[in-house]
């Protein structure tokens, strides 16, 4: 039986560009606020009154020839058993050649302590009456106020500093047999997520049945997040 | 593969033992000395008459169990000074406050990875016994399943969570020479110290699947 | 740490011994140590039950409801070791069908808000006003509860109770132990709801014509034309989740066209933008009747026709009312004859500066489709300054097409069976009989103020004017007064008036998750439970045709100290009261409330919140209630509801009140009956003729006009000559009623919101404009209206009408924590409020503030 290649197919055509998508990821994975594992691109066109504007969903390709595992001088940017495009940071230098390698701005590196001014604040609002970042997470026993401890299963829960990051078709979640966060959270359906090796999955339907496009195809790294129809 | 497998399943047949190891002398079934002699033999030289050393005075040490039960409450349990305290928490947290992040960190990745709390009395997460237990059963997902996320969820508990204070536990029970047991075992952990991998395996797994 | 003496731990170990032993130690193919079966052999742990999922990490998901609009959407939480770290829509609600929109997720970060007030606080510094720090320091629920009860006893003594105030903000159906209960029993009718400020005039439109004061349902699913006047919903109210979840549907078998100033995030999802001119939308709607009539497009089956069949709809031309036999309405060649006829889509266009051509081709598309289509009637369609007559022409579309109360269409709603406050006549003293009947402090049903809600005089509330009346002291002056989750001081228009007036009440009290703005100027700020994670409490909603009732549950234990404030503030306060020499409320509490499983009356704060919502929903899980199972789901007791969180309601069937209109007529009214009605009851009330009242509330409409939907032209504050540009502004997809800035996930996603940036709080301006000002992109504007001015950025974008400007509400915040402001210490708005430019203008006739409509012109500097 041939391997798993997970991928996604976002649908434009239901997509209603409420970015719920990157909410759900930035709370799912811990994401620093700066940071956008899932993302979004945004287009106004034409002059008033013939206006159309895009909202086009973003987020690792997954690439099958992934420039930034190409480039990792270390094997820590790797492609697993199931085509995802995964970071070990054991292995992980913090040379941030797979950063600059990704063609898609897809990968982010805390060149700071990530959630610094939230895990090192210290002055509340009101003194005696109100909070602290610091406080907050010590009492809820977790690093950040809110913090997603299921994140912490294939990852560091929070990435340190020096550290890239990428989203990672929420690995941990595949690993027990949920969708990813940004699917879930969805509530258009317009993400269409599956194994793309095989020809019944969701995904793949979609392709078959729509003419897919994919972001920057000239650059020949063969993404796993496939476009269909228009926003 | 084999060769890892049976490897890892030395390693973590040790594991296990250790974390018997932990427990208290009165709940140990007696079998644990025999058990860790006949694995001694399996080990890498570091190991191995350390081992074996380690199992003849647990065998002695059971045999008249009294002194042993009262190094056990004086090295770990109290009631007033605990002279090695067991938990993680201690040596990672900076004020040494027990079930604070570190613990709830641990407890989660015992539930990620598909346990929950057995039907005994509850420890917290971050004692050494729950830990060395928890990596001798990611080996048993490891060596049934072939998933290579268990090998990664093992190598990084063990190397970037207990490789950083297991060897200051094993120096605590050293110093605190209360019984010929505890100082092996203690002696045991704390040489794990210049070699991680000795006791915990290499950092790098072989068994991760990775194709690149 | 390892507080257990040796000798519990020997016991304990031995019990561990005993479970070990039941193992037998064997091994598996590869040498390792395994238990018989060769499982892995453990004593600290065992294998979660459910194979390949995570066990304590899955941890539970918990119903719950996200209020952060009013689409009031069944939820679940998930909880892991007592903490809530994800959302979702709850998959036992057949409203929402587990979606969820970008909202609930920020709930997460409004509840571990380090900025979230976690204990009760008093004023220390006496002086209050903007900028005036208040001196706030920590105090105990004692001592805060103490000082209220005190302040209220002061009034009993001087039996002045009517000089304490209830404002009501967001709330749960537990809101009558506090709104009304907890006043009238005291001997006040301030109960002040905040319900004026939201959408009372769209509910105007829907009563005037078809006798349904309340919010529409949508039959988006089998829908072939979506007309929305101003509506947003894949952004913002109604039914945002679900109207997500079907648009991709709804694309594929309807026309969608949308009437906006701006490009917002549904026309950028259609087929036809109007961008009208803000505050024109009823000349928009008559144009369209217009062509519908002329066309010949209109319901036969419905409306009626010609006795002999042929058009006589001819522009210009009057109607004799004979020749037209009418079905289900009342009116139709009277509204011809009075306004339609010469209202052509040439002379809209003039009015409403959307193209002759495009109206009448939407028209036509709308009519063809119907009966499956929608108008969808919204704020901003309505709540402007005439905006009463606009949310009553656009309704009365669905009425000329037949699409009211059809499939495809636009329909009301199902019951939801709930029980109330239980009657508390006999806990009310002389003092409270007598004082409550004094007149509001909101001046509602005056000759200016007619708030006909439901066809009565001062039947609805004037929310913002009730600032006006403490300034004023008219009709007295308010003494004692607790706002709860309301921040009126921010979220009204000529917020200045509010933060003056809540200065001048002597004794305020605040009760709010955040210290807001109202919070500036409270004497006392109560820390309130979030709704969605800390609260037991339900509400009542209708999407997709379903009605629902959906429990509030406390999902997580609050992590300060914190309570549930339409429930166990009350409770306290009436302990308070007691010990004071006044029981009667807390009789009222003790006698009247009870678990309707055991019988057991409350004895504290909390058991009296969960009686409290057991004894209000017992119609939806208690078998004994009279509507038990007579409206939808039938629960299976309250063990039922509390773990699937929501009951749902049978499906809406389109078609029975056709014809059975809560109308005077009984009929769909183009020529408002119960308008007429209304009017005259309040022109008698008042001694003057109706044409007065019309004066008095800013119509420009005379005689019978009065009584048909018809166009007005817009009210707008400041001269066109200092003021050039006109202001309107819009809701986030983001916003959870203004409560979201303080979220970073709120201020890092918002330009999801078309046109706008993430951090900021821009205006939007065309590019045509700033060039005619010789403005530039993304530098700092002073924005000035009659009233008031803020400093923005400025964002040049094609997706806004010129000579308009836009402006997104919700942020502008100085105080609310430490993100929504740009600096909380020294009072600094991130961004600007635009309720500091609106002015505080009212559409009358429902007693609604006027936020839309393009109600004020204002002008752009460089700042």
């Amino acid at each position: 039986m041939a391997k798993k290649q997970y991928g996604m197919v976002i649908d434009l055509h239901a997509c209603v560009g409420c970015s719920a998508c990157d909410i759900a990821c930035k709370r799912e994975n811990n994401v620093p606020h700066s940071f956008a594992w899932s993302n979004h691109i945004i287009e106004t066109r034409g002059t008033f009154p013939d206006v159309s504007y895009r909202y086009i969903p973003t987020l690792c390709n997954h690439c099958t020839d992934a420039p930034c595992v190409l480039n990792c001088p270390t094997t820590a940017m790797y492609k697993s058993e199931d085509g995802l495009t995964l970071h070990d940071p054991d292995k992980c230098i913090g040379c941030a050649t797979c950063a600059v390698s990704c063609p898609y701005g897809a990968i982010f590196v805390n060149h700071e302590e990530p959630f610094e001014e939230i895990r090192h604040d210290e002055s509340p609002a009101i003194a005696g009456c109100t909070s602290t970042g610091a406080e907050v997470a010590k009492r809820g026993g977790v690093p950040l106020p809110v913090y997603n401890p299921a994140r912490a299963a294939t990852l560091p829960g929070v990435r340190p500093r020096g550290v890239p990051e990428k989203c990672t078709f929420c690995d941990h979640r595949l690993a027990v047999g949920e969708l990813p966060a940004c699917v879930e959270a969805c509530p258009a359906g317009a993400r269409i997520f599956g194994d793309l090796n095989d020809p019944d999955s969701a995904p793949s339907r979609a392709i078959a049945k729509y003419h897919p496009k994919v972001r920057n195809p000239e650059k020949g790294t063969r993404p796993n997040v496939l476009y269909i129809r228009d926003y | 593969m084999s060769e890892h497998a049976s490897n890892d399943a030395v390693r973590a047949n040790l594991w296990w033992l250790l974390s018997r190891a932990f427990c208290c002398p009165r709940d140990m079934d007696g079998s644990e000395p025999g058990r860790l002699m006949a694995l001694s033999e399996q080990l890498m030289p570091q190991l191995r008459s350390r081992a074996t050393r380690l199992a003849e005075q647990w065998q002695a040490g059971l045999a008249d169990a009294q002194p042993m039960l009262l190094a056990y409450a004086r090295l770990f349990l109290g009631p007033f000074e605990i002279l090695a305290p067991p938990y993680a928490s201690f040596y990672l947290e900076p004020d040494q406050r027990l079930m604070g992040p570190i613990s709830v960190s641990v407890a989660e990745a015992y539930a990620d990875a598909g346990l929950e709390p057995g039907p005994g009395p509850r420890e917290a997460p971050d004692h050494v016994s729950l830990e060395f237990e928890f990596l001798y059963y990611l080996t048993h997902r490891t060596l049934t399943s072939e998933q290579p996320h268990w090998a990664r969820l093992r190598s990084r508990f063990a190397h970037t969570h207990m490789a950083a204070w297991i060897p200051r536990l094993g120096s605590m029970i050293v110093h605190a020479e209360t019984h010929p047991f505890y100082n092996e075992l203690g002696a045991l952990l704390a040489e794990s110290a210049d070699d991680p991998s000795m006791l915990f395996g290499p950092a790098d797994c072989p068994a991760s699947g990775r194709d690149t | 740490m390892a507080t257990t003496t040796l000798q519990e731990h020997q016991t304990v170990a031995r019990r561990t011994t005993l479970s070990r032993r039941s193992f037998l130690g064997s091994t598996v193919g590869t040498g390792l140590i395994a238990a018989v079966g060769g499982g892995p052999l453990l004593s600290h742990f065992a294998v979660a039950s459910q194979p390949g999922r995570r066990a304590a990490g899955v941890g539970k998901w918990v119903a719950s409801t996200c209020q952060g609009c009013t689409s009031w959407c069944p939820v679940q939480v998930r909880v892991v070791e007592g903490r809530a770290v994800s959302v979702r829509g709850n998959p036992n609600s057949k409203a929402n069908h587990g979606c969820i929109c970008p909202r609930p997720h920020l709930a997460l970060q409004q509840l571990y808000d380090p900025d979230r007030i976690k204990t009760p606080m008093k004023r220390t510094n006496p002086k209050k006003g903007r900028g005036e720090d208040p001196g706030f320091v920590p105090i105990s629920w004692d001592e805060a509860i103490g000082m209220l009860a005190d302040k209220m006893m002061e009034l009993r003594a001087k039996e002045e109770t009517h000089k304490f105030a209830y404002f009501r903000g967001r709330y749960s159906y537990m809101r009558d132990i506090i709104y009304s209960a907890v006043p009238k029993i005291f001997g006040s009718p301030n109960g002040i709801s905040h319900s004026a400020i939201c959408a009372e005039a769209e509910k105007f439109g829907a009563y005037y014509t078809e006798g349904y004061w309340d919010y529409r349902d949508y039959d988006l699913e089998n829908t072939r034309y979506v007309l929305c006047w101003g509506a947003d919903p894949l952004a913002s109210n109604r039914q945002v989740p679900h109207a997500i979840s079907v648009w991709g549907k709804v694309r594929d078998q309807a026309t969608i066209a949308v009437i906006d100033p701006r490009l917002s995030a549904t026309a950028a999802k259609a087929d036809e933008w109007l961008p009208v001119l803000p505050g024109e939308d009823g000349a928009l709607a008559v144009a369209m009747a217009h062509v519908i009539l002329v066309e010949g497009l209109w319901s036969r089956e419905f409306v009626g026709d010609f006795t002999d069949g042929v058009n006589r709809f001819v522009a210009g031309q009057t109607v004799d009312e004979e020749a037209f036999q009418e079905n289900m309405t009342h009116g139709l060649v009277k509204w011809w004859n009075l306004e339609l006829k010469d209202k052509t889509p040439e002379w809209a266009e003039q009015q409403c500066a959307v193209p002759a051509d495009q109206i009448r081709r939407v028209a036509i598309g709308f009519a063809k489709a119907a009966p499956r289509a929608i108008s969808w009637l919204s704020p901003g369609a309505s709540m402007q300054a005439r905006g009463g007559y606009a949310a009553m022409a656009t309704h009365a579309l669905n009425g000329l097409v037949g699409s009211t109360d059809h499939l495809g269409g636009v329909v009301q709603k199902t019951k939801v069976p709930a029980d109330t406050v239980p009657d508390f006549a006999e806990y009310q003293d002389e003092i409270a009989k007598k004082r409550s009947k004094e007149h509001k402090i909101d001046q509602r049903g005056t000759l200016g103020f007619p708030a006909l809600k439901s066809g009565k005089s001062g039947g609805g509330v004037v929310t913002n004017n009730a600032a006006d009346g403490i300034l004023n002291e008219d009709p007295y002056d308010i003494q004692v007064a607790v706002a709860n989750w309301a921040n009126f001081a921010f979220s009204c228009s000529g917020a200045d008036r509010w933060q003056r007036a809540l200065s001048k009440i002597p004794f305020f009290v605040h009760i709010t998750t955040h210290a807001s703005e109202t919070s500036q100027f409270a004497d006392v700020v109560l820390p309130a439970a979030h709704q969605m994670f800390e609260k037991w409490s339900f509400l009542k909603n209708k999407q997709n045709l379903y009605g629902y009732s959906s429990l509030t549950e406390r999902v997580v234990e609050p992590m300060w100290d914190v309570r549930q404030d339409e429930t166990e503030i009350p409770w306290m306060l009436a302990e308070a009261l007691a010990e004071r020499g006044f029981d009667n409320l807390l009789r009222y509490f003790k006698e009247q409330f009870a678990d309707p499983e055991t019988g057991k009356a409350p004895t504290n704060s909390e058991e009296f919140a969960l009686y409290a919502v057991k004894q209000f929903t017992r119609a939806c899980w208690d078998a004994s209630h009279p509507d038990y199972g007579k409206y939808g789901d039938k629960l299976n007791g309250w063990a039922e509801f509390v773990e699937k969180g929501v009951w749902n309601s049978h499906r809406f069937e389109p078609g029975k009140i056709r014809g059975h209109f809560k109308t005077v007529t009984g009929k769909f009214e183009f020529y408002s009956e119960t308008l007429k009605q209304a009017l005259s009851a309040h022109a008698e009330k008042h001694g003057v003729s109706v044409d007065e009242v019309l004066e008095a509330t800013n119509y420009t409409a005379r005689g019978e006009l009065a009584y048909v939907p018809h166009a007005e032209t817009a009210l707008r504050w400041g001269d066109a000559s200092e003021y050039p540009l006109i202001f309107f502004e819009h809701r986030s997809r983001l916003n959870r009623e203004g409560r979201s800035a303080n979220c970073t996930w709120y201020q890092a996603h918002k330009n999801a919101d078309p046109g706008d940036e993430n951090w900021d709080d821009v205006l939007k301006m065309n590019p045509v404009d700033a060039e005619r000002l010789g403005l530039k992109d993304r530098e700092m504007v002073r924005v000035s209206s009659p009233t008031g001015s803020i400093t923005v950025r400025l964002k040049l974008w094609e997706g806004v009408r010129p000579g308009t400007v836009a402006k997104c509400y919700g942020q502008g915040h100085w105080a609310y924590g430490r993100v929504a402001a740009l600096d909380f210490q020294k009072h600094l708005p991130r961004g600007g409020n635009n309720n500091e430019l609106l002015p505080a203008e009212y559409e009358r006739l429902s007693g609604s503030t006027a936020r839309h409509g393009g109600v004020t012109r204002v002008k752009v500097e460089r700042a």
